[in-house]
């Protein structure tokens, strides 16, 4: 067809059109210093990762992939090659995975696959397990760098099928200059933060106690779905032997129900309709005094141009019921290769995947705005330490290893289970149905979904 | 002026005559005020919302969420310059422009899949419409209603179903398919459309040029295309407008060679939140060919030309 | 007294049988482009989406479809989801299309003036439609929204009570309702005009000629010359506010808790959120049928007055 001859035409004007900029740019690189000594060291560290090929990317949009784009010239060069990097939505992001990878030739090459999904990949037969490619350059992916709640959530059933590119935690954040004017210390536990949260919460001076989000689906469920954690109740208590009964109504979770109830008296009117980062974006105005969000949203509070409570903040992790260990839920992104993807492509894809994800990359994308951790070394550093002073407590979460997997099990019912909590609840906030009845409700409703795919008789 | 010697009552009806033809002149000037009274207050319900959106693109994201922020602001171009080159440094931008993923290679995708897929349309449609209009025949309704039909079904009821289709064909990811699932999707409105309006023609002008001895074809062609111009522009208008928006379909049939607008725009949706600002400014920056689209076509949004020799 | 019908459909038959092959061949040459195009795209898909709506598949938990019956359609009878989905469907489109179509009529008399700089205006009253359906659900989200919206610092600078729109059951219908019309209207009104550009000149000098007042030219001439397209804008309307999908899935997901979530909206969530494609083929297919009767009323409504005319 034509397009065919086109698009071969557009691919020889972009080359020719490429090779001039590149000359352009060199002459543009002083202007860019902090660049190039991260390109160089990265060359250094991976000599030409790519070797002139090109790697084919799909990509979620979130931090990682959106600092990708910015420095995408810098990227081309460092891996001697080109990158070609498609950005595309959450849920868009699952239906390719899901329709695309598992084909017997996939469109990409490398795909960016949520922890959660885990479960659902490997039964949909998406992704191509890479014990092969880790054993034989174990060494180069430096795998003592990686958290390691994050690397072992890349194993299924003993197998292998990605490398952490973007993982996150929800924290817990707080105004320092309000707690200490109200004299309270910062919260421990779930007890702690509800009264600190009635104490600093003055809707008539314009602040709120704590910034909920309540948006349906999604947003609201998976809170819910910690909150359950932070009262000591997974959602399928058993299901890596096999047994998926939910335990979705049992005293554990009616009380982190009753505590959430309690807890929304303190936010703002229409936390209902506050869904991911609007509570980040909110709580940078000074809204509320307190509030649960993704630590890569630090970058909101820290810029002077664009927040209000700069120097005014701290971070710390999602509280557990008095008396129970640490936990934090954690989540994010993962690089993976289709299932079917050709022996050559594959090279080429796992050459890409091994050097995106090292440290010199990883720096350059956090020095873009991606704020991660993907690696270890890179939130010890004590230079990123000093513009990101939350890395400090992601630090000792890893260290003292808080971060737990259970929270979030990665099975496709966990999809399921967030949308039924986040309506049902929904429904039990703005007064339908007391705490008790809602998880009753949620865990009748799991049991028949549990039933109709066949994972309960 | 001898009006001194008459009556009160005549006095009155000599003024009133005197003064009804100003009075009904100003009438008419207040109704034609009170008309642009009118339009301006509907315009400002229209344009408020795109007015907003601009302001938005123009902020940076943190910005839009200040509430005393909405007017006053210090206006930024960093959202437009993400969306067009995918950059926010200046000489990244410059270094980049060629291998963005979004903006001018989003656009002239979108540009071709949306212009060829309207006049397939407009093409296909109008003669069909034309047919069913003055060509009736036994299950003609029927066929009628079949490719109204084609319109009704959620698009996410057959895009699982076209995804396999093809799949299995290998059309997957190439300028065709879109253009031809758009030809489809905008042919069930024009053909609609159109046959009413053909219906408004006039039948025996039709007859009487037939009778003068000019074929159908010509027929069709010289006096019904003509007389439906407004309605072939209005059909052309939101046939563009709905394939340029078209995101469902894109998304899910295309890959990576083809990369229309409205996919390119969703990668501003992260997992953890929606970057406004960038949403803003693509939209805003979707709009603007669109625009001039219509702009050129209204001209042709006028009465047909009459045909005082056919009368 | 003119009477529009006299004028424009008197009675011609044709006769001979090489006139009626003649008629057929013009039909066929028109009319069969646009139906194999159709054909070839929709038959297969819409069979696909049927075949599916009979078995149980989850895409992710199985990899092929195992055959269900009825299954999914008894499911529905009970659930109670899928009727409150129904209900919001039809409160939506009700309020949405009756609203869009008075509006848009009365916009589209207004803008067909021949005043200076109407051009203008009328191309400028186009632009919500040309807005992408994500971007207006974010707009309106952002202007309704209580604490930064546009809409409550009015309010404020007003001294008026400010609400809160998007988490409140009614007002969250009313907005997807305010932010549909505000979008669609424009749409009314352009074809409306259209309809009424193509009205022959010649219709209303006979009108003039016998002395028929401007409100009696109105009803007795272009009202009934408009009725084809007042109706199937109408139709378009419909079946297009059932689709909506994008903007509730900005605006409002479906909430709060519910109370917005319209069929089109949990077709989508059901199908490319949860992956459960065969239930969501079996919705979809009861919402095509729901859909095909609705239409089939007013599409006989509308031509029961066309007759067998033949056309030469």
């Amino acid at each position: 067809m034509n397009e065919n001859r086109q698009s071969a035409m557009r691919l020889r004007r972009r080359q020719l059109l490429e090779a001039i900029l590149a000359l352009g740019v060199a002459r543009l690189a002083p202007a860019a210093p902090v660049a190039a000594v991260a390109a160089t060291a990265a060359r250094a560290a991976e000599a030409s990762a790519l070797n002139g090929a090109e790697v084919k990317a799909l990509f979620v949009g979130d931090p990682f992939a959106q600092a990708s784009q910015r420095v995408i010239a810098d990227l081309n060069r460092m891996a001697g090659g080109t990158i070609s990097m498609q950005v595309v939505d959450f849920d868009s992001m699952h239906q390719k995975i899901l329709l695309d990878a598992p084909s017997a030739s996939p469109a990409f090459d490398v795909y960016s696959w949520e922890f959660s999904w885990l479960g659902e990949m490997v039964g949909a037969n998406a992704l191509r397990p890479l014990d092969d490619f880790v054993t034989r350059d174990a060494e180069l992916l430096k795998i003592d760098d990686i958290p390691k709640a994050n690397w072992d959530a890349t194993l299924w059933k003993g197998k292998r099928y990605g490398i952490p590119v973007q993982p996150h935690a929800e924290l817990t954040w707080w105004r320092t200059d309000l707690l200490a004017a109200a004299g309270l210390q910062p919260p421990k536990n779930t007890d702690e933060l509800l009264a600190a949260a009635k104490v600093l919460n003055k809707p008539d001076d314009g602040v709120y106690g704590f910034l909920w989000k309540g948006g349906r689906g999604a947003p609201l469920g998976q809170t819910m779905v910690h909150a359950f954690a932070a009262f000591d109740q997974p959602a399928f208590p058993n299901w890596q032997s096999g047994n998926w009964m939910p335990a979705l109504n049992t005293d554990n979770a009616v009380r982190a129900t009753e505590w959430v109830k309690e807890m929304v008296q303190y936010a703002p009117p229409d936390y209902l309709n506050i869904a991911w980062d609007d509570e980040a974006r909110r709580f940078a105005q000074g809204e509320a005094a307190m509030t649960f969000t993704w630590f890569g949203r630090e970058s909101f509070f820290s810029d002077p141009t664009k927040s209000k409570i700069v120097g005014k903040y701290a971070a710390g992790p999602w509280p557990s019921a008095p008396g129970l260990s640490a936990r934090n839920s954690f989540g994010g992104w993962v690089l993976g290769l289709p299932a079917h993807i050709s022996p050559e492509r594959a090279e080429i894809a796992w050459r890409f995947v091994r050097w995106y994800t090292s440290a010199p990359v990883e720096r350059l994308l956090i020095e873009n705005g991606n704020i991660d951790f993907p690696r270890i070394s890179l939130i010890r550093d004590p230079a990123l330490q000093k513009a990101h002073p939350v890395f400090k407590t992601v630090l000792e979460l890893v260290d003292q290893d808080a971060f737990k997997a259970w929270i979030r099990a990665p099975v496709p019912e966990f999809v399921a289970l967030t949308d039924l909590l986040g309506t049902t609840m929904q429904e039990m906030l703005i007064g339908g149905m007391t705490p008790k009845q809602a998880c009753d409700k949620v865990q009748a409703d799991m049991i028949v979904s549990l039933k109709r795919t066949g994972k309960l008789t | 002026m001898t009006t001194r010697n008459l009556t009160l009552g005549a006095n009155v009806r000599n003024l009133a005559v005197e003064v009804a033809p100003a009075v009904i002149a100003v009438a008419r000037r207040l109704g034609t005020v009170a008309l642009y009274l009118a339009v301006l207050i509907y315009l400002i319900f229209c344009l408020a919302p795109l007015l907003f959106m601009v302001l938005a693109s123009l902020k940076s994201d943190v910005e839009i969420f200040d509430p005393k922020a909405l007017f006053s602001f210090t206006p930024t171009l960093v959202n437009y310059q993400e969306v067009l080159t995918g950059s926010t440094g200046a000489a990244q931008a410059a270094a980049s422009y060629m291998g963005a993923s979004t903006g001018p290679r989003a656009l002239l995708a979108s540009a071709v899949v949306t212009i060829i897929s309207t006049a397939l349309a407009i093409i296909f449609g109008s003669a069909a419409a034309y047919g069913l209009a003055r060509y009736p025949f036994r299950g003609s309704r029927d066929l009628a209603f079949f490719i109204l039909s084609t319109r009704m079904a959620p698009p996410i009821a057959f895009v699982l179903p076209m995804f396999l289709v093809f799949k299995a064909l290998n059309l997957l990811d190439t300028y065709f398919v879109l253009i031809i699932v758009y030809t489809g999707m905008n042919m069930s409105f024009v053909v609609w459309l159109l046959r009413g309006f053909f219906q408004e023609i006039p039948i025996e002008l039709e007859q009487s040029a037939l009778l003068d001895g000019y074929g159908r074809l010509d027929v069709f062609r010289k006096i019904a295309l003509p007389l439906a111009k407004p309605g072939i522009i209005a059909a052309a208008i939101f046939s563009a407008i709905f394939a340029w928006n078209e995101f469902l379909f894109a998304a899910i049939l295309t890959a990576d060679h083809v990369r229309t607008l409205p996919v390119a725009i969703t990668g501003f949706s992260t997992s953890m939140g929606i970057r406004w600002g960038a949403f803003m400014a693509t939209a805003a920056v979707g709009i603007i060919p669109i625009f001039i689209l219509t702009v050129l076509l209204q001209r042709h949004l006028v009465r047909g030309l009459t045909f005082g020799a056919v009368k | 007294m003119a009477n529009a019908e006299a004028i424009v459909s008197p009675p011609f038959r044709a006769t001979g049988s090489s006139l009626a092959r003649n008629r057929r061949r013009a039909a066929v040459l028109f009319i069969a482009p646009a139906t194999v195009l159709l054909l070839a795209i929709f038959v297969y898909p819409f069979g696909y989406a049927l075949y599916i709506s009979f078995t149980q598949w989850t895409l992710g938990q199985q990899s092929v479809p195992t055959w269900a019956g009825f299954a999914n359609y008894a499911g529905l009878v009970g659930d109670g989801r899928f009727l409150n989905a129904i209900f919001r469907s039809a409160v939506f489109v009700g309020l949405a299309v009756s609203i869009e179509l008075v509006l848009g009529f009365l916009l589209a008399l207004l803008f067909n003036k021949h005043l200076p700089g109407f051009g203008i205006f009328r191309t400028l009253a186009v632009l919500p439609v040309m807005v992408m359906p994500v971007a207006t659900g974010l707009v309106w989200f952002y202007i309704l929204n209580f604490r930064y919206g546009p809409l409550n610092a009015l309010l404020r600078s007003l001294h008026l009570p400010t609400q809160n729109w998007l988490p409140n059951p009614t007002g969250a219908m009313a907005a997807l309702i305010l932010a549909d019309v505000w979008q669609w209207t424009p749409f009314v009104m352009i074809v409306l005009i259209a309809g009424l550009r193509s009205l022959p000149e010649y219709v209303y000098e006979a009108a003039e000629l016998d002395g028929l007042r401007p409100v009696e030219t109105f009803f007795k001439i272009t009202l009934p010359l408009l009725r084809p397209v007042i109706l199937i804008v109408f139709l378009l309307r419909f079946m297009d506010a059932f689709k909506l999908m994008d903007l509730v899935f900005m605006l409002t997901k479906g909430g709060p808790a519910g109370r917005t979530e319209t069929l089109s909206y949990y077709i989508y969530v059901l199908g490319l959120q949860l992956f459960r494609v065969g239930l969501a083929a079996a919705v979809s297919i009861l919402f095509l049928i729901f859909i095909s009767i609705a239409t089939q009323i007013f599409v006989r409504y509308m031509y029961r007055e066309q007759t067998g005319d033949e056309f030469a």
